[in-house]
Order: C-alpha cells, then structure tokens, then sequence
C-alpha cells in the first residue's frame, strides 16, 4: 500500500522561527508541504519519514530568510497493481462500487468486474453477488451494501493532472489520482465471505 | 521539490502507523496556530484506518520473526509486505496474495502451515466496529421496559468488561507512547 519516497526540495525558514531545533522546523514545514497532496505518478503524500540531508543555509539580498537544500524520504500511498487491499464500501451506483480506506476515498470497482454473477438492484441501489448454491435451491444474495469490509485487487492507478483555474463543480468531478479495482476472483469481495464465520452464514443461508 | 527515486521500498502497514503516531507526539508539542489542518486530517484518518487492521497489534518483533518463517517459501518483498499487513487467516487469502501459488506452493500441508505461521494470536485483528448496536429507547416502566433495563444493566457490565481490556490496550498504548516522545529528543539532537 505505501512505499518510501526520496525526494529533494528548498525550504525556507523565516527568522523567528530559527529558535527552534533546525531539524524539527524542516520536518514541520515539509509535513505542511506535502501532507495529504496528490504528486502526479507518485502517489498520496502521507508523512515525513525521515530527512536525509540537510544542505547549507542560503541568505539573499533583500530577504530575511534562510533557504535551505534538503533530501529526504516520504511516506507515499501508492498501490502496486496486484495488491490486495481491504477497504469499506460507501457508495454504489449503476456503474460500480465506490470504496474508501478512510484517508483515500477514490477507490472505484467497475460493475464489469463485481464478483461474478452480479445483479443490480434497482429500488436500493445496491450490487449483490449471485452466489450459485449445490442441489437446486434458489441461489443466496450476497449484498455488497455501503459499510460493509471488502477486499479487492489493485488493477490500475491512475493519474490526472487538473488545472487550477477549474470551477468547483468541475473540480468535484475531476480526480488527480484514482484507483480502479477488481473484484472478480475466489477470495475477494465482502470478507466475511471467506472467513469461517462467514462459511456458515452462507449455511444459514443455503438451509434458509 | 524534485523526486529523486520514487521507490526506496515498501513499506508494511505497521511501520507507517509507527511513523504516523510519532509525528502525532511530535506535533502535540507545537503551539495550535502552526498546525496544518491538512497534516492533523491525515494523520487521523490514516489512524483511524490501520486501528481496524492488523497493523495496529504488531511490533518489529512480529515482522522479523515473520521474516523469517516465510523464509523457505521464496516469497517476493511484495508478497510478503503483503501478508504482514492481511494476516490472511484461511487458504484462499493466501492465494490470493501469492502469484501463481499452485505452482510455487505444491502440497496442502505446506499451504497450511503458511496460513498457520501468517495468523498470529497476538497480532489476530479486531473486528471492525459496527455503529448499529444501539437498541430503542423506551420511556414507559412495564415488564417489558424492565426486561429491557436487567438486559441493558447486564449489557453494561459485558461492556466495563470490554473497557477493561480497552483501558489495557491503551495503558499498553501510551507505555508505547511515552518511549517514544523520549526518542524524539534524542533524534532531534542527533
């Protein structure tokens, strides 16, 4: 899910501010700096991890502060295609299931790949999973309902660099960075398809 | 701001939640008006979501002893980071997380004992909490009100119960805590 960034950037430190240790200002205002942006391919900015080199301090005329050269590593929510990852569900629509892992809302399960065979249901807006059961019994509805712990796969990271100058309505639509998932594979979907709990509701649900 | 190499390693979900919470600490000590609402946002979320997953109960001991049971599998990095931060708990989950597991995992036993080694009672994850468990208030006093205050008084003391493990998780929890804003000092010396 996250992986270690290293990067290189130029604070600068106001005067007042130079009372404090040298090292906790820089990791202050780098954390203000990237905490909780979009870097285009790279990913979502969690947290400093750690600084790597501290360059020497430039002054220049006419400005009182001090820029300084700094390297180091971040914390970087970035997904690798394949990965497994569990996160909550919290919209659907016709065209697919909206997750969150609560930091990162734009997780998005295109319908073609919901477990399959999938049936939306029209009056409550909700995907359920046609799951085929022995003998000839009716087959169990397996409801993929907002709240609910799913885990899905990775299948593409995608990322879009939006201008500033949109309107806010645009700008809602418009996602710097989105993954895209799948559900369509034995393991995946609600978890607690697959735990031992889960096997015996799908019972309960067969003897219903 | 330049990116020099987008990937030194990945990192499993515990050590980004060691991260997190010490720059929790750190930031607790700055004055209210320097905080960025962005940072202390994030920080929070980022909490909030590894408290409902395996991260929140491993240690660096766990991850290295984990390391090294998985050692004759030849997983790859990714599928290892993997497995530390799913604790996969049946067999499915680890083929899930394992390419082509069939091939590279042959027999059932050695499945078995990969899922055996992977779940951890003491890193086992807490259910995630369900909000729904309230029941009807009901202001009339008759049998069925008074059914309802033995089971709500029973409830309770399931509850203390429950808080008593809770007030144990968090004393654990702030030890953990206290160690580190020692640390920070230090590193900021160094």
């Amino acid at each position: 899910m996250f992986v270690l960034s290293e990067m290189r950037d130029i604070v600068s430190i106001l005067p007042h501010q130079l009372k404090n240790d040298l090292k906790s200002v820089i990791t202050l205002k780098l954390n203000k700096r990237f905490a909780n942006k979009v870097i285009i391919d790279l990913g979502l900015c969690i947290c400093l991890f750690d600084l790597i080199e501290i360059g020497d301090t430039y002054l220049l005329p006419g400005d009182g502060r001090g820029h300084i050269k700094v390297k180091f590593r971040f914390i970087v929510f970035r997904p690798f295609v394949e990965e497994i990852i569990e996160a909550k569900v919290i919209a659907s629509s016709k065209l697919g299931l909206t997750l969150s892992v609560n930091f990162f809302e734009d997780i998005f399960i295109p319908a073609h790949s919901l477990p399959a065979p999938h049936v939306f249901e029209e009056n409550e807006q909700l995907w359920y999973w046609e799951y085929q059961q022995e003998d000839d019994e009716p087959p169990a509805k397996l409801y993929l309902d907002p709240g609910k712990v799913v885990r899905f796969r990775v299948v593409e990271n995608i990322f879009k660099d939006i201008k500033p100058d949109l309107s806010d309505e645009e700008a809602k639509k418009q996602k710097s960075f989105e993954i895209i998932g799948s559900m369509s594979e034995t393991g995946l979907g609600c978890t607690s398809w697959w735990t031992q709990g889960g096997e015996e509701e799908e019972d309960d649900q067969m003897e219903e | 701001m330049e990116v020099i190499n987008k990937m030194v390693t990945i990192l499993p979900n515990m050590q980004v939640l060691k991260v997190v919470e010490e720059t929790k600490a750190l930031r607790g000590k700055r004055p209210a008006d320097e905080e960025s609402e962005n940072l202390n946002t994030l920080l929070h979320e980022t909490a909030a979501y590894f408290k409902d997953t395996p991260a929140s109960a491993q240690k660096d001991e766990h991850v290295i002893k984990l390391n090294q049971e998985l050692q004759p599998y030849k997983l790859t990095i990714a599928e290892t980071v993997q497995i530390l931060n799913l604790r996969p708990s049946t067999a499915v989950e680890v083929q899930l997380v394992v390419e082509e597991c069939e091939e590279r995992i042959r027999t059932e036993e050695e499945l078995e004992a990969l899922v055996k080694k992977a779940v951890d009672e003491s890193t086992r994850r807490r259910s995630w909490t369900n909000e729904n468990l309230g029941f009807a208030d009901s202001k009339v006093l008759t049998e069925g009100r008074r059914e309802e205050l033995f089971d709500d008084m029973n409830q309770n003391e399931e509850e203390s119960r429950c808080f008593g493990s809770q007030k144990f998780v968090s004393t654990i929890h702030q030890c953990f805590n206290a160690s580190e804003k020692q640390d920070i000092p230090e590193q900021a010396l160094t």
